[in-house]
């Protein structure tokens, strides 16, 4: 059964994040041209920068054939700025789909191609952290009349980590929600027509504030992760 | 150029996969991709071969080391590749065991299994309903002995009111949902949501929203 689970594990996520392109400056020489299925990459000069993808950069790090470029959104400089933008505001920042998962990879196999590689890693997790707990504020707005949650800002990892509780959740908000109401059900003989549900509330949908401070049971909202509007109430 | 073309095909396999893995539902097998992700295989495989004896062959280790070195990669790139199949191929045949009476009642699903699906839906389905008629069903009185019986609920049908997350890859505008009350949505490029399966299931198809 494991293979009907509906998200990827830590693993998987990092296996995906194999295929995204990073830059090393390879010691050695390999005039033939790797063919992958992806594209060719190739010829490898010493000290000339290719672009390869990570787990081809791991493992020629690994074997100590290659120095690892690291990225832009790995430096102490870009993640303090990062780590401001997550403080300030309630709104999640954009990083890096594979952030997690890319950080994770290069601390392990090529820490001393990171500059301030403990104060990278710090900042890194302060903003995991932060981020965790912006979510966990967020997942408290779900009510029992939430019928989607927008989830543009997470990466990959938090993502998968949040689908099994909000797909359940919402699964079961769903239930309890359409329980009153009547189901399609083949006409068996004898029995009545079903009936569509009617809700009288039709001219509540159109001036809907995104996020609401007293759901009413039968008036469904959108509720987004990050509660901007609270911030412009506060300004 | 043929690069730009594989780059496409590895993604949109990823995507293919991504998509099985999140919906309920069984989607069309990706008969194209898949060819080509095996050949590619398969010639990257004949060369590993080759390699592999040059190698036991030759006496001195000098081009060995690099001739073994590429091997490795090589084969590292084919192991990913095969993983990547056999995850794929594991979650359909997954779902075959999950819903067998479904899928041979409904023509249209069972023309998004590859022959071989087919084929072991066929083998399985024979097995399962056997079982059921050794173990209790011929003892049971005559009119509760279908398995196939959808009005009592028989067959198990794969729930499409599960809730996904999603990728809007086109601006679609406002989107009227029908559900207990109709809701709206404006769904922008490179929004995400976690959404009923049934209500985004139209555009899944068409490529506009992608499971992810």
């Amino acid at each position: 059964m494991y293979n009907l689970q509906n998200n990827f594990n830590p693993q998987e996520t990092e296996f995906l994040s194999g295929d995204e392109p990073i830059k090393i400056i390879p010691n050695f020489t390999l005039n033939q041209k790797l063919v992958f299925l992806n594209g060719e990459y190739g010829p490898f000069q010493p000290s000339i920068p290719i672009e390869v993808p990570l787990w081809l950069a791991l493992t020629l790090r690994r074997q100590e054939k290659c120095q690892i470029t690291i990225p832009v959104w790995l430096s102490v400089e870009f993640l303090q700025d990062i780590l401001k933008e997550e403080k300030s505001r309630k709104k999640l920042s954009k990083l890096h789909p594979y952030f997690s998962e890319i950080s994770a990879q290069l601390f392990e196999h090529a820490p001393n191609d990171i500059n301030d590689f403990e104060k990278v890693r710090t900042l890194v997790e302060d903003i995991w952290n932060v981020r965790a707990s912006k979510i966990r504020e967020g997942i408290k707005d779900i009510t029992n009349t939430t019928y989607c949650l927008s989830i543009s800002d997470l990466t990959v990892m938090e993502r998968e980590l949040l689908k099994p509780y909000a797909t359940s959740a919402l699964k079961n908000i769903w239930l309890i929600f359409n329980s009153g109401k009547p189901i399609k059900r083949p006409n068996f003989p004898n029995q009545p027509e079903t009936t569509t549900n009617t809700n009288t509330n039709t001219n509540t949908i159109e001036e809907e504030p995104l996020i609401e401070k007293e759901p009413e049971t039968t008036k469904r909202t959108l509720r987004k992760f990050t509660t901007e509007d609270m911030e412009t109430e506060n300004n | 150029m043929e690069t730009t073309n594989n780059i496409t095909v590895l993604s949109s396999f990823i995507q293919a996969w991504t998509n099985e893995k999140n919906s309920p539902e069984i989607f069309p097998y990706e008969t194209d991709l898949i060819t080509e992700i095996r050949n590619h295989i398969n010639t990257q495989q004949q060369i590993i071969d080759k390699n592999l004896e040059q190698i036991k062959e030759e006496e001195t280790n000098n081009n060995d080391s690099q001739l073994m070195f590429l091997t490795n990669i090589m084969l590292m790139e084919v192991e990913r590749l095969n993983y990547l199949l056999r995850s794929y191929l594991r979650m359909r045949l997954d779902k075959i065991e999950k819903y067998p009476v479904y899928i041979l009642k409904n023509q249209q699903v069972r023309e998004s299994l590859s022959k071989e699906e087919q084929q072991f839906l066929a083998g399985y389905f024979k097995l399962f309903e056997k079982h059921m008629k050794n173990s209790f069903l011929e003892k049971l009185p005559k009119p509760l002995q279908k398995i196939d019986d959808e009005e009592e609920g028989m067959v198990a049908k794969p729930d499409v009111n599960n809730y996904v997350a999603c990728k809007i890859n086109e601006d679609l505008g406002e989107v009227q949902f029908l559900e207990a009350d109709t809701f709206n949505l404006t769904l922008k490029k490179d929004d995400s949501y976690i959404i009923n399966y049934d209500h985004i299931k139209p555009f899944i198809q068409s490529n506009k929203v992608s499971l992810i």
